[in-house]
């Protein structure tokens, strides 16, 4: 898995540090050139956030598409590894680049700390995640927040898989629509169930955004008072879109 | 000794064309076999099943005993007929490709097939001509000390000179105790490397038998008789 690991970063290793170091350079950007054009600190904070969300979005794109690659050719499909080597070393390398993105991200929050701009940022309007404490969060809240987080894209990443190999199974030209509808559905259905069974807990890799009036934003991270049955419910799912999953990438998926 | 691949009753469909119909054959060690048929015949799905990359409808698969998997891949060095190796690879890059996943993997074997080839790892195999992509391709499947080789049309798209050398790097290098499958249509260039071939029509096996045997009793090279079988197809 960790070989496998190695040539999916050696294959995409210009666009992931080419994307790196647009980042970088695009955050550059906001920060002098936004106080160069007289940008309040707020409208700089949110370029800046849009930026590392659009970014963890083309994380989630690079992550798809290597898992595409690594099930459909025939030079990763020859080798003498089982099938959930493909889903693991897809899954470690999208926890890799988000790991970046966060060291990033953590930087940044460190850049405001450090010139005094977290305080200023505060002033412009009020941000909470039920159950943290934004400014002085406790040290295992910020362990469960971080622990449900890689739990939802980890459960994210499955559902995905299991949309992508459903697709390359498929030998109608409409595939790619019906992997979008797939994905949708099978979202759906797992928010139906944990509403209708487990009171709306649950880890959604999306939280929940209530949004009170243009200065007050509440992120409901349910993850954090979902409860074992959510999780237990979740775990099943994964296990079983997993399997799922093997199951195709042994028997359906056509290779190149 | 076991018998390296054995298949039996293999049937195999692409939507409602059938690719291989009830194909049951087995493969010793120490042969070189031509698998012949025309085009569009089913030579890559037997291949491909044999490799591992197809699973059939029904029938069953053993390689030295094995059902097709890891375990197989393990024992199989199958050449496909399209490139095998990534674009953004050199040809160093395939090659450790290759040294890194499979464990009989020769780093000396390679190194001499690189220089009978005329390869340097450090050249981008996009930028290679179609004759020197093909010997790559063999470079690779021949560098590993396999028990099977499966090699899908080696001399497809190239040249007769290159064809030739390609045909001299397969006698040099394979594996003696090993077996080596290569399916093909250009019979006049290769039939001299054949110990036994095994032609197949519209997916079915209709021959498997020893290249002496088909010259005694039929007095008619292997192309001549390739020829006749397939002179209505």
């Amino acid at each position: 898995m960790l070989k496998l690991l190695k040539y999916d970063l050696k294959r995409d290793s210009f666009m992931l540090l080419g994307a790196a170091a647009a980042v970088v350079l695009l955050q550059l950007c906001v920060e002098i050139g936004g106080r160069y054009w007289e940008m309040g600190t707020g409208v700089r904070f949110v370029l800046s956030m849009l930026t590392y969300m659009l970014t963890a979005v083309l994380v989630l794109v690079a992550a798809c598409r290597s898992f595409r690659e690594n099930i459909r050719l025939s030079s990763r499909r020859l080798l003498p590894l089982g099938s959930l080597n493909y889903i693991g070393s897809s899954a470690l390398y999208t926890l890799l680049n988000g790991l970046v993105l966060m060291l990033l991200v953590s930087l940044q929050f460190l850049y405001y700390r450090q010139s005094g701009l977290l305080h200023e940022i505060q002033h412009f309007g009020k941000l909470d995640i039920s159950g943290v404490n934004m400014y002085n969060p406790a040290a295992w809240t910020v362990f469960l927040a971080v622990l449900t987080f890689l739990w939802s894209v980890v459960l994210l990443l499955s559902v995905l898989f299991l949309v992508i190999s459903v697709m390359e199974s498929l030998q109608v030209k409409a595939k790619g629509l019906i992997g979008i509808l797939l994905f949708f559905a099978i979202g759906s259905v797992m928010s139906w169930i944990e509403e209708a069974f487990f009171g709306g807990g649950g880890s959604q890799a999306i939280p929940r955004l209530q949004v009170q009036s243009q200065s007050s934003l509440t992120m409901q991270v349910r993850g954090l008072d979902a409860g074992w049955g959510a999780f237990l419910f979740e775990l099943a799912v994964m296990a079983g879109f997993v399997w799922l999953t093997v199951r195709l990438i042994d028997r359906r998926v056509r290779i190149a | 000794m076991d018998q390296l691949l054995e298949l039996d009753s293999v049937n195999k469909r692409y939507g409602k064309k059938a690719a291989l119909k009830d194909v049951s054959l087995s493969v010793g060690p120490g042969r070189i076999i031509g698998l012949l048929g025309s085009n569009g015949s089913g030579k890559s799905t037997l291949l491909r099943i044999a490799a591992g990359l197809l699973v059939p409808e029904s029938g069953s698969v053993r390689i030295q005993g094995r059902r097709p998997g890891p375990g197989s891949k393990a024992l199989v060095s199958f050449m496909p007929d399209r490139p095998q190796f990534e674009s953004w690879m050199t040809v160093g890059d395939a090659l450790d490709f290759q040294r890194d996943f499979f464990a009989d993997f020769d780093v000396d074997k390679s190194k001499r097939i690189l220089e009978f080839m005329r390869l340097s790892r450090a050249e981008k195999t996009l930028s290679l001509s179609k004759g020197m992509q093909e010997r790559l391709q063999l470079a690779l499947a021949l560098s590993r000390r396999a028990s099977l080789y499966l090699l899908d049309e080696p001399i497809g798209g190239v040249d007769p000179v290159a064809r030739d050398h390609i045909l001299d790097a397969l006698v040099e290098f394979y594996e003696e105790d090993s077996s080596v499958i290569v399916s093909t249509h250009l019979i006049a260039d290769i039939e001299r490397i054949f110990d036994e071939v095994l032609m197949i029509r519209e997916g079915s096996l209709i021959l498997q038998e020893e290249v002496e045997q088909i010259r005694l009793n039929s007095g008619k090279s292997i192309d001549q008789l390739f020829k006749e079988v397939y002179a209505e197809c």
